[in-house]
C-alpha cells in the first residue's frame, strides 16, 4: 500500500536557513568560554556535548524520516553498532589502541554495513511493514549483544575503561574542551555532507520517493536501490555518532540498541520539523536539556515523553522549526495555507 | 527428548501461540480496516492482565467474570483511543506513521501510569480454582488451565471467523477492507465499523492479558517485550491476514517453546527473528500477505 502524496512531512524543498545556522554555530563555539567562568564547567561541557552527539543521530534520522520518508523505528542499532565498534577493538581485541581513529573507521564501515542489512530488509516490504521490520531487527541485535554468542561483547554488563587519548596520533581530544571541538568540528562536517546530499541529484531522489514512490518507479529509477542507499548513508552518520558516545560516555551499555533509544530518533525529528536537518537537532538539543532537568524531580518523566508524542502528533506535526522560520518570515507560504485545509480521509 | 516430554513442549508452545493469535488477530485485523497498526495494543494486553490481578486477587470476583470485564473496559478504552485520536487523524489526511507515533506515545503514557498505580515489580496471577490441576493425556499429564488457554483461543477465532464470514456485520468490515471509500459511497458507516472493530480487537487483547496472568510474569515490561513478537508474527503470517496469524502464531509460538526447553529464553526470541528474516528473504509478504501490502 502506498501513501502518495498525502504526506503530511514538509514538502517543500526549504530555503538554506542561514540566520539560525551561524546562530546555533557561533553559540556551540562560544559555549566552552562562557562555561569556564561557571563553577561546574566540566558538567556543562559534558551536557552539550552529548547534545551534539544526539543532534548528529538526529540528522542522520532526518534523512531517513524527513527525507525519503521511511518510518524506521530501528535507528538505535546503528548508534549502538558503531559504539560497540569502538568499544570492541579498543578494549576486547587487547590490541591496545589509543589512538580514536581506526575505532571510528571501523564504526562507519559497521554503519554502512548494518544500514545495507536494514535497508536491504526494509525495502522488500511496504511503509506500515517497515516499522514492524525495523523494531524487531533491531530487538534481535540487541538479544544478539545480550546474549553474546562469540564472547565480544561483555553481555548484558556492557564495556567499559574506553580510553580517549588522541586523534591521528597528535591531536589531543583528552581533555572535554578538546573533546568539544573535536566534536562540533565533526557535528559541523557532518551537517556540510546531509546538507550536500539532500541538495545533490540523489537527495532529490530521495524526495520524490517520499512523496510519491510510484511516479518515481515509472520514471525509471529503482527506488529500492535508494532507499537502500538512504539507510547507508543515515546508518554511517548514526554510527559516527554512536562512535562518539563511546568515546565520550568511555562506555557502552546493551541500552544503547534499545528501541527506547530508536524512539528517541523519532522524537527529535518529528519535534524539530522532519526535512530541515536543524529542525531535527533543535529537538534534540531541548529533549537533552528537558531530560536532564525532569529526570531529577519526576521518577517517571517517560510520562512527558508520551504526552509530547501524543501533542506534537495532534496539535504540531510539522514540529517547530518551521513554526520558527515561519514567525522570522511572517509570510505565510502558500504549502502552509494547503496543509492547514483538512482533506477527506 | 523423549516423546513425552516432546509432546510436552508441542502443548507449551501451542499455549504461548495461543496468546500470540489473541493479541495478533487484533492488530493484524485493524491493519487490514484503516491500515496503521496500533502501538498500544501490547498496552491493552497489559491492563487485562492487571486488572485481572485485582479484580480477582484483591477484589475476590471469580475468573469468569474478570474475563468479560477486561474485555468490557478494554473495548471502550480501545474504542474511546481511535474515535479522539486515530479517527481524526485519518481525518485529517495525516500519514500513516503519525497514527504510529500517535499510539506509541498513548502506550508510553499507559506503561507508565500502570507502574504508577501498580509498581514495577513482577506479580503472577493465581489459575483459578475451577481449572488447577493436571489433566492426563495419553502418555502426558499437563495442568488443565493451559488446555483451557487453548481452546478458548479455538472458541476466540472460531468466534471471529464466523463474525467476518457468516454475518451481515462481517460483510460491511470486509467491504470496508476491500474498498473503504466505495463501501461508503454504498452507505456503509465505515468510521463507526471502524471503532467497533478496533475496540473488539483490544477487548480481546484485554481478555488474552487475564488468560497470561497465570502463564507468564504480570510487570509494566510486558507490553512492549510481547509486542515486538507479536510484531514478528503478524509480519511472518502475512499483515492483514487473519488465517495466517493462526499459522505463523503456531509456528513462531512452537520456536519459542523448544526454543527455550532445549536453549535459552534468549536464543529462542532470537531464532524467531531469524525466522522472521528468512521469509521476508523468500517470501517479503509473509505467509498469506496479499499483493496491497507491497507497493
Amino acid at each position: 500500500m502506498e501513501t502518495g502524496g498525502q504526506t503530511a512531512w514538509s514538502g517543500e524543498k526549504q530555503r538554506v536557513a542561514w540566520v539560525p545556522l551561524l546562530t546555533i554555530g557561533a553559540i556551540l563555539a562560544f559555549l566552552p568560554a562562557i562555561f569556564q567562568v561557571t563553577a561546574f564547567a566540566d558538567y556543562l561541557t559534558y551536557i552539550v556535548v552529548r547534545m551534539m552527539i544526539l543532534g548528529l543521530y538526529a540528522m542522520s534520522y532526518d534523512l531517513l524520516l524527513g527525507y525519503t520518508g521511511i518510518f524506521s523505528y530501528g535507528h538505535a542499532t546503528f548508534i549502538g553498532c558503531g559504539a560497540y565498534a569502538v568499544a570492541i577493538l579498543m578494549v576486547r581485541t587487547g590490541l591496545h589502541i589509543q589512538d580514536a581513529l581506526p575505532g571510528i573507521m571501523l564504526a562507519l564501515a559497521v554503519g554502512l554495513f548494518m544500514g545495507w542489512i536494514m535497508g536491504f530488509l526494509c525495502s522488500r516490504v511496504g511503509p506500515v511493514a517497515v516499522f514492524l521490520v525495523s523494531f524487531a531487527f533491531t530487538e534481535s541485535i540487541q538479544l544478539l549483544v545480550m546474549s553474546d554468542p562469540l564472547r565480544i561483547t561483555n553481555a548484558e554488563d556492557g564495556i567499559s575503561g574506553i580510553p580517549r587519548e588522541t586523534f591521528l596520533g597528535f591531536l589531543n581530544i583528552k581533555p572535554e574542551v578538546h573533546f568539544y571541538y573535536f566534536v562540533l568540528i565533526l557535528l559541523a562536517l557532518s551537517y556540510l555532507a546531509l546538507f550536500i546530499i539532500t541538495r545533490r541529484p540523489i537527495g532529490d531522489v530521495f524526495m520524490a520517493i517520499r512523496e510519491n514512490p510510484v511516479r518515481v518507479r515509472f520514471l525509471g529509477y529503482r527506488i529500492r536501490h535508494y532507499r537502500i542507499a538512504a539507510f547507508m548513508i543515515s546508518g554511517f552518520f548514526a554510527a559516527l555518532a554512536g562512535a562518539l558516545t563511546a568515546l565520550h560516555e568511555k562506555a557502552v551499555a546493551p541500552e544503547m540498541l534499545g528501541w527506547f533509544l530508536s524512539g528517541d530518533a523519532v522524537l527529535f525529528v518529528v519535534l524539530g520539523g522532519p526535512g530541515t536537518l536543524i529542525g531535527p537537532f533543535l529537538g534534540a538539543s531541548i529533549v537533552v536539556i528537558f531530560q536532564e532537568i525532569l529526570s531529577d524531580f519526576f521518577k517517571n518523566w517517560v510520562v512527558f515523553l508520551g504526552i509530547s508524542y501524543i501533542a506534537l502528533i495532534m496539535f504540531l506535526p510539522k514540529g517547530l522549526f518551521p513554526l520558527i522560520d515561519r514567525i522570522r518570515s511572517r509570510h505565510p507560504r502558500p504549502e502552509d495555507a494547503e496543509a492547514a485545509e483538512p482533506r477527506r480521509g | 527428548m523423549t516423546f513425552p516430554t516432546f509432546i510436552m513442549q508441542v502443548l507449551n508452545g501451542l499455549t504461548i501461540a495461543a496468546i500470540y493469535i489473541l493479541l495478533a488477530s487484533g492488530l493484524t485485523i485493524v491493519f487490514g480496516l484503516q491500515g496503521i497498526v496500533n502501538c498500544a495494543h501490547g498496552l491493552f494486553y497489559m491492563l487485562g492482565a492487571y486488572l485481572a490481578l485485582t479484580l480477582v486477587g484483591k477484589m475476590g470476583l471469580t475468573f469468569w467474570l474478570a474475563l468479560p470485564a477486561a474485555f468490557l473496559v478494554n473495548f471502550l478504552l480501545g474504542a474511546a483511543l481511535e474515535m479522539m485520536g486515530i479517527r481524526r487523524l485519518v481525518q485529517w489526511g495525516r500519514d500513516f506513521t503519525h497514527n504510529l507515533i500517535l499510539t506509541l506515545g498513548f502506550a508510553l503514557v499507559g506503561q507508565e501510569v500502570v507502574k504508577m498505580i501498580w509498581g514495577a515489580v513482577a506479580q503472577l496471577a493465581n489459575v483459578p480454582p475451577s481449572l488447577e490441576g493436571v489433566m492426563a493425556l495419553g502418555p502426558v499429564v499437563y495442568p488443565k488451565y493451559w488446555l483451557f488457554v487453548i481452546a478458548f483461543t479455538v472458541l476466540v477465532m472460531a468466534g471471529l471467523y464466523l463474525l467476518f464470514m457468516r454475518t451481515g456485520l462481517g460483510i460491511l468490515v470486509r467491504s470496508i477492507a476491500l474498498n473503504s471509500e466505495v463501501s461508503q459511497a454504498l452507505g456503509t458507516n465505515a468510521p463507526l465499523i471502524n471503532t467497533l472493530i478496533f475496540g473488539l480487537g483490544t477487548g480481546v487483547a484485554g481478555m488474552a492479558g487475564v488468560l497470561a496472568g497465570p502463564i507468564l510474569s504480570v510487570d509494566p515490561n510486558m507490553a512492549f517485550e510481547l509486542l515486538i513478537i507479536i510484531f514478528v508474527v503478524i509480519i511472518f503470517g502475512g499483515l492483514g491476514s487473519l488465517g495466517g496469524v493462526v499459522i505463523s502464531g503456531i509456528i513462531i509460538g512452537e520456536v519459542i517453546a523448544f526454543g527455550t526447553a532445549l536453549m535459552t529464553g534468549m536464543v529462542a526470541k532470537i531464532l524467531a527473528f531469524a525466522v522472521m528474516i528468512a521469509i521476508l528473504i523468500i517470501k517479503p509478504l509473509g505467509l498469506f500477505g496479499r499483493g496491497a501490502v507491497l507497493e
